[in-house]
């Protein structure tokens, strides 16, 4: 976080945004999608003052928040029974590989339809999303556990359950929580897609009804929140992966 | 326990307390799935002049992102009236989706000086002055299979034109000014208030596409919800109803209900005060009957986009009395 606030990692932003309100004022464009920085800065400040930014900021994470708690845990069940067991892995092999490709925005019009506007629809089709990154990451977070402490397991005659919770978790969750920060980024995208192709509410709405409401700063203040959004989501999971896991969790961590 | 002055101040209060309570029992609660276009000026008036609330209705706008997702929404019991267009709803008829038109919203102008709320908008100095002029020319229109879209064809192909020779592309309505601008489409298919937007900028010229192509006067938005809502619920249907014909008869008389009437729109598509100032309201009109169900009928077969005609007293409700 630090290192992103460098001095050094502001200036090239702060340039791009110095130059873009120079070239817009000086272009005199009169579009339905450009305005110049000053003027999203202070719709963000407008937005935020009556609070409607933070409404929006709200629903799109709880139901980023709660896509995620449903997707994630049944993909980390489902990466726990599939890594536990070859059979398993084998007999599901096919099933998974035909949903896996479906990319999850196709589901928006079959969840609009079953569920209507809300959060349901929107936590249907993010926990889709991150059902898969959880399962095939948390899949190959445990079949990458030493087999020896496996083997310590049995000569314990440790029961499944106990396996599972004293020796498999415990050797897994550094990578069992790259899976949750990679499914947490897929899961605030696919929140915010579908609150913009569907779902009346949210960061994603705010951005489409700015536009069609001809408030281009507007639109782009909820764009530049999301970015925020997006750097402090994903700050704050590797601040936490740091706190618990030391390097263990990073790429070629913990060996 | 209660007290003798609780009593008695329970007693006192008890008729206010009904009387308020079965004021708010008798609102229905209705919500309406709109876009953001002007064409729902009618609904958006019967609400801040107070015509639903005075026949029992709460009416709470929800705005969806396109009309194409009303069908869906309807269904799924998220709303009770959907704002949508006649192609939306008889392809939803077509796809065995139960829904019923409630009534109409707009029509196209009876006036055929081009009056027209959307048009299409063709870039400067492009040569293009009719429909022959679009073969082997790039077109964009805010959604295929939108009524823009569909009845832009149409007018095509009553111009000899062949729909082959034409590339069309898909572009979100507020994108359409910047496509045109770029150079990257030669035509633009457009509505208000981007096609007012457009034109004072001086970024094309306009061409009247609509009255050309069909009758004065035919359907262009419409009102719907489904069958088991309308079965259950005949009299809010008709207090609906009956709420549009008179926020209708409230816009025609123009002067100082043309302002309220824009005020209204303001309120539900949040427009900058300039973009609503000089904004266009598309001719209303509450009814539908045979006729337009006939005409649009005509236009998506023509079109390849339905295969069986349902008669107006199938798929449209009676209109009730204002």
């Amino acid at each position: 976080m630090s290192a992103l606030l460098s001095m050094r990692g502001l200036l090239v932003p702060a340039l791009l945004l110095l130059g873009a309100e120079v070239l817009v004022n000086a272009a005199d464009l009169s579009s339905n999608n450009i305005a110049p920085p000053s003027a999203a800065f202070a719709a963000l400040l407008r937005i935020m003052l009556d609070g409607t930014l933070f409404v929006s900021t709200g629903q799109t994470l709880l139901a980023t928040a709660m896509g995620l708690a449903v997707g994630g845990s049944l993909g980390l069940v489902a990466g726990i029974l599939l890594g536990l067991s070859r059979t398993a892995s084998r007999l599901m092999t096919v099933s998974l590989e035909f949903f896996r490709p479906v990319p999850a925005v196709a589901l928006i019009p079959i969840s609009m339809l079953v569920f209507g506007f809300g959060y349901a629809m929107e936590v249907a089709v993010v926990a889709f999303a991150a059902f898969w990154p959880m399962l095939i990451y948390c899949k190959g977070a445990i079949e990458a556990v030493e087999p020896q402490l496996l083997e310590v397991a049995q000569m314990l005659r440790l029961s499944y359950f106990d396996t599972v919770r004293k020796i498999v978790l415990p050797a897994a969750l550094p990578r069992i929580f790259v899976a949750l920060r990679t499914a947490t980024g897929i899961a605030l995208i696919l929140g915010v897609t579908t609150e913009i192709l569907s779902n009346p509410q949210g960061l994603g709405f705010a951005v489409m009804s700015a536009q069609q409401s001809l408030h281009p700063d507007n639109m782009i203040a909820n764009i530049f929140w999301l970015g925020v959004l997006g750097v402090v989501v994903n700050s704050g999971l590797l601040w936490l992966q740091s706190r618990l896991f030391g390097n263990a969790g990073r790429p070629g961590g913990g060996r | 326990m209660i007290s003798r002055r609780g009593f008695v101040a329970g007693t006192l209060a008890a008729p206010f307390v009904t009387s308020t309570l079965s004021a708010r029992a008798e609102q229905k609660n209705l919500r309406i799935a709109y876009s953001a276009v002007s064409h729902w000026a009618g609904s958006f008036t019967a609400q801040e002049q107070g015509f639903f609330a005075e026949r029992g209705i709460d009416a709470e706008f929800v705005l969806t992102q396109v009309s194409s997702n009303v069908p869906a929404v309807l269904l799924s019991g998220s709303v009770e009236i959907g704002c949508l267009t006649p192609p939306t709803f008889f392809q939803a008829i077509e796809g065995g989706l139960p829904l019923r038109a409630v009534c109409g919203a707009t029509i196209s102008s009876p006036n055929p000086s081009g009056t027209d709320s959307a048009q299409v908008v063709v870039a400067k100095g492009s040569g293009i002055s009719g429909p022959q002029d679009f073969a082997g020319r790039k077109v964009a229109t805010p959604g295929f299979g939108s009524v823009l879209d569909i009845v832009f064809r149409a007018w095509l192909i009553k111009g000899g034109v062949d729909l082959a020779s034409v590339s069309f592309s898909e572009t979100a309505m507020p994108n359409l000014p910047d496509v045109l601008r770029g150079g990257t489409v030669d035509a633009v298919v457009v509505a208000d208030p981007f096609l007012s937007r457009m034109v004072a900028g001086g970024m094309g010229e306009k061409m009247i596409f609509i009255s050309e192509t069909v009758p004065p006067g035919t359907l262009m938005t419409m009102y719907a919800t489904t069958a088991e809502y309308a079965a259950q619920n005949k009299d809010v249907i008709e207090a609906f109803q009956a709420s549009i014909q008179q926020a209708n008869s409230f816009i025609e008389a123009g002067g100082e209900n043309l302002v309220q009437a824009r005020q209204a729109i303001g309120q539900y598509l949040k427009l900058p005060p300039q973009a609503l100032a000089n904004l266009p309201i598309a001719d209303l009109q509450a009814l539908v009957d045979q006729e337009q169900v006939t005409r649009w009928y005509d236009i998506l077969e023509q079109q390849s986009l339905v295969t069986a005609r349902h008669p107006a007293d199938e798929i449209v409700l009676p209109l009730g009395r204002a």
